[in-house]
């Protein structure tokens, strides 16, 4: 978990929810690459983000997506955000003496209802379903600080943004390890907007 | 053994063939010597060899002959033995499923309505003696809370396909904690009953099946009908078993979109009386629904309710 | 051994503000919920000390000596950033057996200026606006950094701190630490 580095947050506003991530890919130390992706789409409205070992994070992203792609066809449906959480927490149980190094965190809004549903999970597929925010990463400590007091119920989209935004880049400068540059995608019912953070770079 | 008799009786037929031959080549020296100057030599000869060519031919095409009906005799129980398997008839016909179609046709009557805001499955259940107590084993099972079946045809192949589809529901169940779809059970079912049309050392399922599911996704009802060959058909409202096209040529005439399911009960039932021979009671036929919220059996008392409103 | 967890200390134009959490755990296990781990040096200086239970009291008593000795020497109160200069001697001359013990030192300096003093358990000492210590830092630190430092934000006028707004953040830090808690300000 800590050979790469990553933060990663979801939270829920009123009738929205928002998965932000830092973007930095390391080795231990030293920094290879600031556009590293760690949030995936998985849906039109559903993401996962997923912070661990970076080749994991990839495994893992394309599997699911595998695994989702022939959801969707047998069923002739899209998936709920709950379902795909199952989904997931399945995925890494089968790895349970062997797991993937990855802690997802999961945030969509379901298709049919528009209810937001964010959770996270440990690297074997023990889910936490929240009302309010879950974190993921090197620097969760930082970030429950952060979240714990910046977030408040019924944030409109923008003011999510805001108090995501500042939750993630506040919590990762007292990260070695992640950082450098953020993204947020805010998801409403009927758009998700993306948005790349300008941080400090060091 | 068949093979050294056909070796056997050629070879006899052969040495009879060449004792012939002599006896006819001394009695046509005989005829030479009588008639010398009033028959050409090679006139005669050639009538004799014809006559010798007609009865050696005549010999060998009845070798040919017994040795193809030995032949096909072999091959007749070689296919005994592959019967199983081996019994793809020219005409394009799988015949165990025509015997399995043929098994669930001469089955109880069962009868399924779909209704806009439920589904209702009905079937007969005559015992043979009254001594049989009617109230312990059941044609109608649920699979999960929302999706029950029942059958035509034989109850131990039932028993086998239930214990299948509640395994699969909640295979379904563990990897998504969702209940299972209607549609998603109904395949599962028909995919384990194809593989049995096409695995070895079994033998098709002898029932078709009706399975009645609520959608709580897209908030309606379903009904299914799966058969031996694992194909599978969604209805308004449908019959099978016993007098079965009599049963959905009446459901033809009765059924409407807009039926509800008290009266669908009232239809499955009136279904059921066309071709019900005797008195019908709680004890005969059992009636399972469902709706919103899920799949039930109904009780006798309920059924005996029913049965009072519609006599 | 018995651990405590949070202290935080912010410093203000003209006071400061330290505080901690009341609890006394060793693991999982809570073996008080109201014991604070703030001590009175002077009239003006407060110490914030979390970590090994049992060193803190040890160090406390030999610091409220030495105290009492340099008044008597002195006959004055040891000012502020005083009291944290030889804090540090005192935690370096155990550097080969240190005192487990995180401290912070707040109060006023000797121009009446609020000042935070944070130290490391051998000694390593850093005058600063605010801090955080002890197991809880890791989640209070970076919203320090962002309501105080106003760290991540574009177009702000950067005020100096209010005394209320400064107790308010205290109290919420506190009780985001662990729920139970103990002020001075």
């Amino acid at each position: 978990m800590e050979y790469n580095g990553a933060a990663i947050i979801a939270m829920t506003g009123k009738n929205c929810v928002a998965i932000a991530a830092d973007r930095r890919y390391g080795v231990q130390a030293q920094t290879v690459a600031t556009d590293f992706q760690k949030i995936f789409e998985m849906g039109p409205r559903l993401f996962v983000g997923l912070p661990g070992l970076a080749t994991d994070v990839q495994t893992v992203s394309q599997r699911l997506k595998f695994r989702l792609n022939l959801y969707e066809l047998r069923e002739n449906r899209r998936i709920k955000p709950k379902t795909f959480m199952s989904m997931v927490s399945n995925l890494l149980y089968e790895r349970r003496f062997g797991p993937y190094f990855v802690e997802p965190v999961i945030a969509g809004i379901d298709p049919k209802t528009s209810q937001p549903y964010i959770a996270s999970m440990d690297l074997i597929g023990c889910p936490m379903v929240t009302e309010d925010f879950v974190v993921s990463g090197t620097c969760s400590e930082q970030m429950y600080g952060m979240c714990e007091s910046l977030w408040e119920p019924d944030l409109e989209p923008d003011d999510l943004f805001e108090t995501i935004s500042q939750a993630l880049m506040n919590a990762v400068d007292r990260d070695a390890v992640s950082g450098w540059g953020g993204i947020v995608y805010v998801i409403e019912k009927d758009k998700v907007t993306i948005r790349e953070l300008k941080a400090r770079m060091d | 053994m068949s093979s050294v008799k056909t070796r056997k009786t050629s070879s006899a037929s052969s040495t009879e063939t060449e004792d012939t031959l002599s006896l006819i080549r001394k009695d046509i020296l005989d005829i030479k010597k009588s008639l010398d100057r009033t028959v050409k030599n090679d006139e005669l000869e050639t009538i004799v060899t014809k006559i010798v060519e007609k009865l050696l031919k005549k010999d060998k095409e009845e070798q040919q002959k017994f040795i193809e009906t030995e032949v096909e005799k072999r091959c007749e129980n070689l296919k005994e033995l592959h019967s199983k398997e081996m019994d793809k008839i020219p005409s394009g016909k799988l015949v165990q499923i025509e015997y399995a179609l043929a098994a669930v046709a001469a089955g109880a009557p069962s009868v399924g309505i779909k209704a806009s805001n439920g589904v209702v499955l009905a079937t007969e259940k005559k015992q043979k003696s009254i001594l049989y107590d009617e109230n312990s084993i059941h044609k109608i099972e649920m699979i999960t809370k929302n999706v029950g079946m029942v059958y035509s045809g034989m109850g131990p192949d039932y028993r086998v396909l239930i214990r299948s589809a509640r395994k699969l529901a909640q295979n379904y169940y563990l990897a998504y904690q969702e209940n299972i779809p209607t549609a998603q059970i109904v395949h599962k079912i028909a995919n384990v009953m194809q593989e049995y049309t096409q695995s070895g050392g079994v033998r098709p399922f002898g029932v078709s099946l009706l399975i009645a599911g609520w959608d709580d996704d897209e908030e309606r009802p379903y009904l299914y009908q799966c058969d031996p060959s694992g194909a599978y058909f969604a209805w308004k409202a449908t019959a099978m078993g016993k007098n079965y096209v009599n049963g959905k040529t009446f459901l033809e005439k009765r059924y409407s979109d807009n039926l509800e399911l008290e009266d669908a009960v009232h239809t499955a039932i009136l279904t059921l009386k066309e071709s019900f021979e005797g008195q019908m009671t709680e004890d005969n036929i059992e009636i399972g629904i469902c709706n919103k919220d899920g799949f039930r059996r109904l009780s006798p008392a309920e059924v005996k309710d029913y049965l009072a409103s519609v006599q | 051994m018995f651990i405590f967890r949070t202290v935080l200390a912010i410093a203000g134009e003209d006071f400061s503000v330290i505080a901690s959490d009341t609890r006394l755990s060793q693991g999982f296990s809570i073996h008080s919920r109201d014991m604070p781990k703030t001590y009175k040096l002077t009239g003006s200086t407060v110490l914030g000390a979390c970590g090994f239970h049992g060193d803190v009291l040890t160090l406390t008593k030999v610091l409220q000596a030495r105290l009492k000795i340099y008044e008597h020497d002195h006959n004055e109160k040891m000012s502020t950033p005083a009291i944290a200069a030889m804090l540090s001697t005192m935690l370096y001359y155990r550097r080969f057996f240190p005192y487990y013990v995180y401290n912070i030192v707040a109060g006023i300096d000797d121009q009446g200026k609020g000042c935070v003093f944070s130290f490391d358990p051998v000694g390593s000492y850093e005058r600063e606006s605010y801090r955080a210590g002890g197991s809880a830092s890791a989640m209070l630190q970076p919203l320090l950094d962002n309501q105080i430092g106003f760290k991540n934000q574009e177009n702000v006028t950067k005020t100096s701190l209010s005394q209320e707004k400064a107790v308010n953040l205290v109290k919420d830090c506190v009780h985001l630490g662990s729920g139970e808690g103990h002020l001075y300000w």
